[in-house]
């Protein structure tokens, strides 16, 4: 499953977080409730920053590191580009809609995919964007949410509600509107953890 | 024997007899009878497919007109509803519920399928590189595709296989994960029916099947404004069926209606009426029974335009009743007129005799049906009416309106500048007519109207149906030969879509692979001994856990010594239909298809597969166009050859160059008329357009034959006037009513013949008419 696309998502919505976070910031220690949070990431409609991963698969003793770009328009644009690796191949997540497109360069054609026909993919791509969109009600109809820290450091942890989901669960952390680090773990047990620094907004 | 009671009975013994046979006739509607007996290979594919190939049993559906969450909802209902009927072979509206069994059988068999299987990929190099690979695309976004099967298939046989499957296309929009049109206004199903092409009883009841799914499942309120539309080649074929029912049904009885009471008016007899069909009807029976026995099924075009064609005889009886003076008998007037009427009908005949050579079956029928037809009428007329006649009859008075006729007819030659005039201005403006002159395309002989077809192809860019335009067709005694060619082409392909020649393809090949090609790949999967010490080797300084890719070992071992994937292992896929649609077997051997996408470089294509003697690229479009090339040039071969045997028989039986020249300048001059007619505003000519002129030249040469022989009896005109008017009213009539027609076929021939032999009976009339100082009255009989 699309762990990967899920942190690229929650990446982006990290950087969507990054939104001015002015208020937020000005009351760093005031207690953090996922309708704060929620407010403070609403605002954002643009983010650029750089991620840097670390991926611990079962079926490798060692974890894979990938760095890139992410990038987010709102409200339904997200796109996670890698570096070139070693052998200089890059690739480019893009969700669009309905539509998550992977083109790993060179001659392979891109991977496109619907969301409505992975819903384990779809469940975790919608619930995003309602978090991007400040829709509270609709992230708790598909998730357990828990809230914790101060507005000035926070972390949600989210589990899936549904049983059409790789996920196990997610942690996102962030200060203000800013998103620093998303951590999840799929129903395999792989575990991923990225961390985030906005660059421009 | 009294040759009267001879001629009674031989003619009742062969009406009977023609009726005995019509009892067992079958009647049959396939348009495909109006294409040609194709010739070549390439030309055999192309209407095997459009009789019975996978194209002919699809039908697109839309729903309609609901608002959008709804349609998206009927579409999962009305497929639920169709799933496990026995009409449709497959449904399918975008859900992927269907896959499970697919990826079962791939997954289980991918050593077999896949033919990336070669001794190189199992060595340690091999393994290797495949490990690489793995780890690269673990690291990848894709990552979640590779991980679940990576210790089964490191080297991504499975991927592989899909990618192959989807040809790296997503297919039609989706919403709620049914597919929609791009604006999302209808939702769109695909249905495979069971019925053949030709099976138009079975297309029917499969069409009323979705119908009546389709009410059943928007019986809600909220849903009655949904629509449901049907297009493809099926609903086609069952909407030209009915038109061409009800064509030849209502038109025969219209035109019939309309030439009896034009001859009950002018005879105000019914007994005289009935006895004018006697000839008619006889011939219809016998050219009918005719057919049957010659091409064993009649073409329900055959029946409804023959019927209307054969009207021509009725002309016969209006000769011998009209040109019978009150005073004199009708034995006489029948030795009179016997010669002409024999010129005539025997023009007629080789006029016809083109069409009996045409290699449209259907064309062929019409030729068999007119010819024997109009012999019968000829015979029945010239021996069996004067038999029937009843002993009192005096023929028709010369009225005043005939009298009339004469004088109008005796100042025609002052018109003679005009008909030349309009043949010089028609024969220019089709020198130098706009538009194309043949309707170059093959859906122009469609029965289908323009607006279906139009219909048909929004729905197609909808669903991004792949327009199958090029086929790789292979031929072969036996199933594994053409798939050994098929995976030949394969092999020779793939490099093609590497270079862009085209986009990609589907072979048979790859849901059911030669057994030579199995067992190549069977031995090339090495033992698990010899495997798993390559994989340990190959494993040497890459981050995966140790014991990770046993699956893979047991796997390999199982696919090595297990059994082959025979025809019945695809059973209950949908792969299965696919293979169908690719491999058949025909009553000549097997057929293999290879159907191409997005060909941009047919001519690099059809290079690299010269070498195979049983395969041979086809372009389904160019090759349509060639056969409607091939079916033009025909048409305007076999048209001139009748006109030849025209000129011909003419020529031999008149016996004088002038009367030559005048029996053949009217029919000359309304050729050209009519053509002009028929182009006016740029209109293309069709086919049958062609074979109408033939007919317009058959039955116009009767007019000018009859008024050639009149010229040496200016006193008797008025009355041959009369019967060729009265005649050719009848012959407008009936292919008047035909122009009416939504049947290609029938109104293309319908309109040139109507106006036609209008324009050769006025010609004729002005071009001979008598009271022209500089005709002498020389005029004998032949």
């Amino acid at each position: 499953m699309s762990f990967i696309t899920r942190t690229a998502v929650f990446a982006l919505l990290a950087l969507l977080a990054a939104g001015p976070g002015k208020a937020a910031e000005t009351s760093s220690n005031v207690p953090a409730t996922l309708d704060r949070i929620m407010t403070a990431l609403r605002s954002t409609r643009h983010v650029q920053a750089r991620y840097i991963e670390h991926r611990y698969l079962h079926a490798l003793r060692t974890p894979i590191e990938t760095r890139g770009a992410l990038h987010f328009d709102a409200p339904d644009h997200l796109e996670k580009a890698s570096d070139p690796d070693s052998r200089g191949s890059a690739e480019r997540l893009t969700i669009d809609g309905d539509r998550l497109t992977i083109d790993r360069g060179g001659n392979a054609p891109p991977i496109v995919l619907s969301l409505h026909e992975h819903p384990e993919i779809g469940v975790l791509v919608d619930s995003i964007r309602m978090t991007l969109s400040g829709d509270e009600a609709a992230l708790r109809q598909n998730f357990d949410v828990t809230a914790s820290g101060t507005v000035g450091e926070w972390q949600l942890a989210l589990q899936p509600r549904g049983n059409q989901t790789l996920l196990q669960w997610m942690r996102i952390s962030g200060f203000g509107a800013r998103i620093t680090a998303i951590d999840s773990q799929d129903t395999e047990g792989d575990r991923s953890d990225m961390s985030i620094v906005e660059q421009s907004r | 024997m009294n040759p009267r009671l001879v001629a009674i009975l031989v003619w009742l013994t062969v009406v009977v007899a023609s009726c005995l046979c019509i009892t067992r006739l079958h009647i049959d509607t396939d348009m495909a009878a109006f294409l040609p007996r194709a010739a070549s290979p390439a030309q055999r594919v192309l209407v095997d497919q459009f009789r019975d190939g996978i194209v002919s049993r699809l039908v697109l559906i839309a729903i309609e007109g609901a608002p959008d969450k709804r349609t998206t909802a009927i579409s999962k209902r009305l497929a639920e509803r169709l799933r496990g009927n026995e009409d449709f072979v497959t449904i399918e509206n975008g859900d992927k519920s269907g896959f499970d069994r697919d990826r079962d059988f791939l997954w289980s068999n991918r050593y077999l399928l896949s033919d990336q299987i070669d001794p190189a990929r199992f060595t340690q190099a091999g393994l290797r590189a495949a490990l690489e690979r793995d780890l690269a695309d673990l690291g990848s976004a894709a990552g979640f595709l590779v991980k679940r099967t990576l210790a089964d298939d490191p080297t991504g046989e499975m991927l592989h296989l899909i990618g192959q499957l989807r040809g790296g296309d997503d297919g039609p929009a989706r919403t709620d994960g049914v597919w929609v049109s791009p604006d999302g206004q209808r939702a769109l199903m695909l249905v495979r029916l069971r019925a053949a092409g030709s099976d138009i009883d079975g297309a029917q009841r499969a069409l009323e099947t979705i119908r009546s799914a389709f009410d059943a499942v928007t019986s809600d309120t909220a849903d009655r404004a949904a629509r449901l539309v049907l297009t493809g080649p099926p609903v086609f074929a069952v909407a030209a069926r009915d038109r061409i029912k009800s064509d030849a049904t209502r038109l025969s009885v219209l035109a019939s209606g309309l030439v009896a009471g034009a001859l009950l008016a002018v005879y105000r007899s019914p007994r005289l009426l009935a006895l004018a069909f006697v000839p008619v009807i006889s011939g219809a029976l016998v050219g009918i029974a005719a057919v049957g026995l010659v091409f064993r099924t009649v073409h329900g075009i055959t029946l409804g335009f023959g019927a209307t064609l054969i009207g021509e005889a009725v002309d016969y009886a209006v000769y011998l009743f009209t040109q019978t003076a009150p005073d004199s008998l009708v034995e006489p007037t029948l030795r009179r007129i016997w010669p002409t009427l024999r010129l005539g009908v025997l023009t007629s005949i080789f006029g016809f005799s083109a069409m009996l050579l045409s290699s449209f079956e259907g064309f062929a029928q019409l030729g068999l049906f007119t010819i024997t037809g109009l012999a019968v009428a000829v015979c029945v007329t010239r021996w069996v009416l004067p038999v029937l006649i009843p002993a009192g009859f005096a023929g028709v008075r010369q009225s005043r309106t005939m009298m009339r006729l004469g004088t109008i007819a005796s100042g025609g030659w002052r018109l003679r500048l005009g008909v030349l005039v309009l043949t010089a201005v028609a024969a220019t403006s089709l020198a130098f007519g706009k538009g194309p002159f043949w309707a170059a395309d093959l859906t122009s002989l469609s029965p289908v109207p323009a607006a279906e077809q139009q219909l048909d192809q929004s729905l197609r860019r909808d669903m991004r149906a792949p327009d199958a335009a090029h086929l790789v067709v292979i031929r072969g005694a036996e199933q594994e030969a053409v798939l050994r060619t098929a995976e030949r082409m394969t092999a020779l392909l793939g490099p093609l879509v590497q270079q862009g020649a085209l986009a990609g393809f589907d072979s048979p090949s790859r849901y059911l692979p030669s057994v030579a090609a199995q067992h190549a790949r069977q031995a090339a999967l090495p033992d698990a001994a010899a495997l798993r010490t390559d994989l340990d080797a190959a494993l040497q300084d890459l981050p995966f856990q140790p014991g990770l890719f046993a699956p893979f070992v047991d796997a390999v071992g199982k696919a090595r010594s297990g059994p082959i994937v025979s025809r019945a292992a695809l059973n209950g896929t949908s792969l299965s239909l696919r293979l169908d649609s690719l491999l058949s077997h025909r009553s000549d051997g097997w057929v293999a298809i290879l159907s191409l996408r997005g060909v941009t470089a047919p001519g690099a294509i059809a290079a690299a597969i010269a070498g195979a003697q049983d395969a041979v690229l086809v372009d389904l479009k160019a090759e349509s166009d060639r056969l409607l090339g091939v079916y033009l040039q025909e048409g305007v071969s076999l048209a001139s050859f009748g006109a030849m045997a025209i000129f011909l028989l003419l020529a031999v039986s008149l016996r004088s160059v002038r009367r030559l020249l005048s029996v053949t300048a009217p029919l000359a001059a309304s050729v050209v008329v009519t053509l002009a007619v028929l182009r006016l505003g740029g209109n293309p000519l069709s086919i049958f357009n062609l074979f109408g002129m033939l007919l317009v030249v058959a039955i116009g040469s009767n007019y000018c034959l009859f008024l050639d022989r009149q010229r040496g009896d200016p006193a008797g005109l008025p009355r041959v006037l009369a019967s060729l008017l009265l005649a050719n009213g009848c012959t407008v009539a009936g292919f008047g009513v035909l122009a009416l027609s939504q049947t290609p076929v029938l109104h293309d021939l319908g309109m040139p013949v109507a106006v036609g032999t209008l324009m050769s009976l006025m010609f004729a009339t002005i071009i001979m008419s008598p009271a022209h100082p500089s005709t002498p009255s020389n005029a004998t009989s032949s």
